[in-house]
């Protein structure tokens, strides 16, 4: 079982690099309109001619 | 701060300054905008995709929800970013509220970022922990153990000082207000478990709390989030009245008119207003004469004329003259922003019944401290090893958080709620005093009807067989007013007329076929005398040569109040309808909806009598007006609603206002302030129960302190989670 101590130090890594995640997508502002993207499939990204 | 004024003559409605909402962002300049209509996800692409093309925007970003488009642009005009948006069709307004909402915003992800770390954090402190307890009495091995330790050290630290820190804050502020709140147990819990469970990892021996700590602090901030929410959306809501006023005035200078920012409009400035616009500031006629109508003010949408002298209030509308304005007050003491003021104070209630839960938990706080000391030390002097967890289960589960969550919880989303079916409430108490209703008195013109006219009769008084209809011509003539008894006119007509003259407050004139015309009221049209027909309604004469027509406009019925009233009595309300109109259209209406008690003519006064003699006879009355003349009744009786978004006045003295304008939704009130109550006793109910058994089992050390911060954050959890089951209006 001597596996345990390499595998807190990676749950420890991995636990940091999902906090650090969360907190880099509340800064760049992921969560502020969670209506308009969920709809942004079904709109052409811009119209053929211009 | 000014903008020239164009050639030809600008709509005041659209062309305003936006140089307040610009700021500077990275290396190139940020411009914030409403567009009040963004409706759907295709509005917010669109308007993307339409910005994307100007040259020189870098970005650009429409928020959905809250109908904010931000843009980040370089080298570029403002007018033609906005210019860019209005040509797809919509309409943009300055952000007069940028800053504030700003500020919401950060405040929102701050805490987001915070509860999300306690989330994440919890699930792993728990898995580490959860050894342990899978473990049971033989334990694990001292090496592991230890490991686990330290793991959850590391994890649940930043959870203790960052996520919690909101507690801590909190609970500082407190102290230096010394009116210790539900912060302070809070945050002395979270603090002493965190320092026992480090000196315990450090020395080895004893248990540690670190997943108490992880799961206390993640639940209590799925409160605080929830509720940040929706006090959030409420303060959003709230923002009706700033779309009222114009966002720049035309100020008279030497030689030519400039626009000037609204908020730049001093004492006074003359101000010239086109026939069709908003009334942008308060002051006197001093040039030319119109008619306004103050609905907004008074509720009533009859036009009243005004002519050099008169006083006007910014926010009413100009309707069919052209006139000079000076302006007898800064934007700030205008009538309209002082109503406004109030309606944003008076939105800052909170009732009776959380001011009362919240005067009782600071006195239950120093109780609980108190209580979690004395049994911390009886258990020292017992020779418990383990006094400082006993104290510390004492304070985390007689924390009355659920308490003082109770109530306010339940107001906020019942509000949002509220919101979302188009009723506006102003007084914090409305839904508490709607639940007692038993009574509910309507006003007529305006409540029970549209307040918009429509043709009700044509009597014509000529059979010349030349003659067109008279219909068709009267629709012709008033083709292009903005008068509100023109609005009737609203068909399909190919005959033209030329030279329309509108004469404010009397009627138009216009030429068909070469032909003179005249319509409006009866001197106006015909300069000799002649009978007025007497029956209700407003005869307005139509007249060429010789009198060819009256038409008779009256007021319109709302198609839903039959409905309404139907429940209304099913469900064993009392109606009643009081009317300032004389007339027998009230009569008529009473009649056809099957209510008895009718009371026509009546002033204001007499409508408060009214109310009073019901209240005297033990009734808890509902008023649903419209207009001033409400007002005072609105002021006595227990509970009010306003039904039409444009008056600010009645809109302050109502404690809701139907943004809809559409009866419907009264049921729906009645109906959900029964919900809100029966959801707010529940919560009360709960939080009291869950104490009072609790704390016995604690201070005997029957429980340990992980299950004192479950049971203690699972039940601020449920009365969250209860109230929001008001989210929703059936």
């Amino acid at each position: 079982m001597e596996i345990i101590f390499i595998l807190i130090p990676v749950s420890l890594v991995i636990v940091i690099a999902a906090l650090w995640a969360f907190v880099w997508a509340v800064r760049n502002d992921q969560f502020e309109d969670l209506d308009k993207e969920a709809s942004r499939i079904l709109f052409d990204k811009d119209e053929h001619s211009d | 701060m000014t903008v020239e004024i164009a050639a030809e003559p600008l709509d005041l409605g659209c062309e305003a300054d936006f140089t307040y909402n610009v700021s500077a962002s990275g290396d190139g300049l940020r411009l914030s905008l409403i567009v009040p209509d963004i409706r759907c996800a295709a509005c917010a692409f669109s308007i993307e995709r339409a910005l994307g093309r100007v040259n020189g925007v870098t970005g650009c970003n429409v928020n959905l929800s809250d109908q904010r488009v931000v843009v980040d642009f370089k080298n570029v005009d403002v007018d033609d970013i906005t210019g860019a948006i209005e040509k797809s069709g919509y309409t943009v307004l300055p952000d007069r509220t940028a800053e504030i909402q700003s500020s919401i915003v950060a405040e929102r992800k701050a805490l987001l970022a915070r509860l999300g770390v306690a989330g994440i954090g919890m699930m792993q402190v728990m898995m580490f922990s959860l050894a342990g307890y899978v473990a049971g009495d033989q334990g694990i091995e001292p090496a592991y153990e230890s490991l686990m330790r330290w793991a959850s050290l590391a994890i649940a630290t930043p959870i203790a000082f960052y996520s919690a820190s909101v507690f801590h804050q909190g609970a500082w502020r407190d102290l230096v207000h010394r009116s210790p709140g539900m912060d302070v147990p809070v945050s002395l819990a979270i603090l002493v478990a965190w320092s026992l469970s480090v000196f315990n990892t450090f020395s080895g021996n004893g248990a540690v709390y670190f997943d108490s700590v992880c799961m206390f602090s993640f639940f209590l901030l799925i409160g605080r989030y929830v509720e940040l929410r929706s006090r959030q959306r409420y303060q959003e809501s709230q923002n009706l009245s700033d779309s009222l006023l114009p966002a720049c005035a035309r100020v008279c200078g030497e030689g030519e008119d400039r626009l000037v920012d609204m908020k730049l409009i001093r004492p006074g400035d003359r101000v010239r207003v086109l026939p069709g616009e908003r009334m942008p500031v308060d002051g006197f006629i001093v040039h030319g004469s119109t008619s306004t109508n103050e609905a907004a003010f008074t509720g009533e949408a009859a036009p009243v004329n005004k002519h050099a002298g008169a006083t006007v209030l910014a926010g009413s509308d100009n309707l069919d003259g052209e006139v000079q304005i000076e302006a007898q007050a800064g934007y700030d003491e205008f009538v309209i922003t002082k109503i406004s003021d109030l309606f944003r104070e008076s939105s800052a209630y909170r009732p009776r019944f959380s001011v009362l839960a919240d005067r009782i938990a600071r006195h239950f706080v120093v109780a609980i401290l108190g209580l979690a000391a004395a049994t911390a030390m009886f258990w020292l002097f017992a020779g418990a090893e383990n006094w400082v967890a006993i104290g510390l289960t004492v304070l985390v589960v007689s924390c009355p958080c659920a308490l003082s969550l109770a109530t306010p919880v339940a107001y906020t989303v019942a509000t949002s709620a509220m919101r979302n079916v188009g009723v506006v409430i102003s007084q914090g108490a409305f839904l508490e005093r709607v639940s007692l209703i038993n009574r509910v008195v309507f006003d007529k013109t305006g409540t029970l009807t549209r307040g918009r006219f429509k043709v009700a009769e044509i009597r014509h008084l000529t059979h010349a067989p030349h003659q067109m209809d008279s219909l068709a011509v009267a629709t012709a003539l008033e083709r292009d007013s903005k008068h509100p008894l023109a609005r009737a006119f609203d068909l399909m007509s190919d005959i033209v007329a030329r030279d329309i003259d509108v004469v404010p407050g009397r009627g138009v004139r216009g030429y068909i076929d070469g032909h003179e015309y005249r319509l409006g009221s009866p001197d106006f049209a015909w300069d000799r005398s002649i009978q007025v027909p007497s029956e209700s309604g407003i005869w307005i004469l139509l007249a060429g040569e010789e009198p060819l027509a009256w038409i008779c406009l009256t007021d319109e019925d709302r198609p839903e109040v039959p409905g309404v009233m139907a429940w209304l009595r099913e469900h064993g309300f009392s109606i009643s309808i009081l009317t300032g109109d004389s007339s027998g259209d009230g009569a008529r209406l009473a009649n056809d909806l099957g209510i008895e008690q009718l009371f026509s003519g009546m002033t204001p006064e007499c409508k408060v009598e009214q109310v009073r003699g019901y209240q005297a006879a033990g009734d808890h009355v509902l008023v649903v007006g419209d207009g001033i003349n409400d007002t005072a009744a609105m002021g006595i009786a227990n509970a009010s609603i306003a039904v039409t978004p444009v008056d600010v006045f009645v809109q302050t003295a109502a404690d809701a206002t139907l943004v809809n304008g559409n009866l419907e939704v009264v049921p729906k009130i009645l109906d959900f302030a029964q919900k809100t109550r029966r959801i707010i006793r529940q919560n009360v109910g709960w939080a009291i129960a869950y104490n009072l058994c609790a704390i016995p089992f604690a201070v005997t050390g029957l429980l340990l302190p992980w299950m004192a911060a479950l049971g203690m954050s699972a039940s601020s959890l449920v009365v969250v989670l209860n109230a929001n089951r008001l989210f929703k209006v059936e």
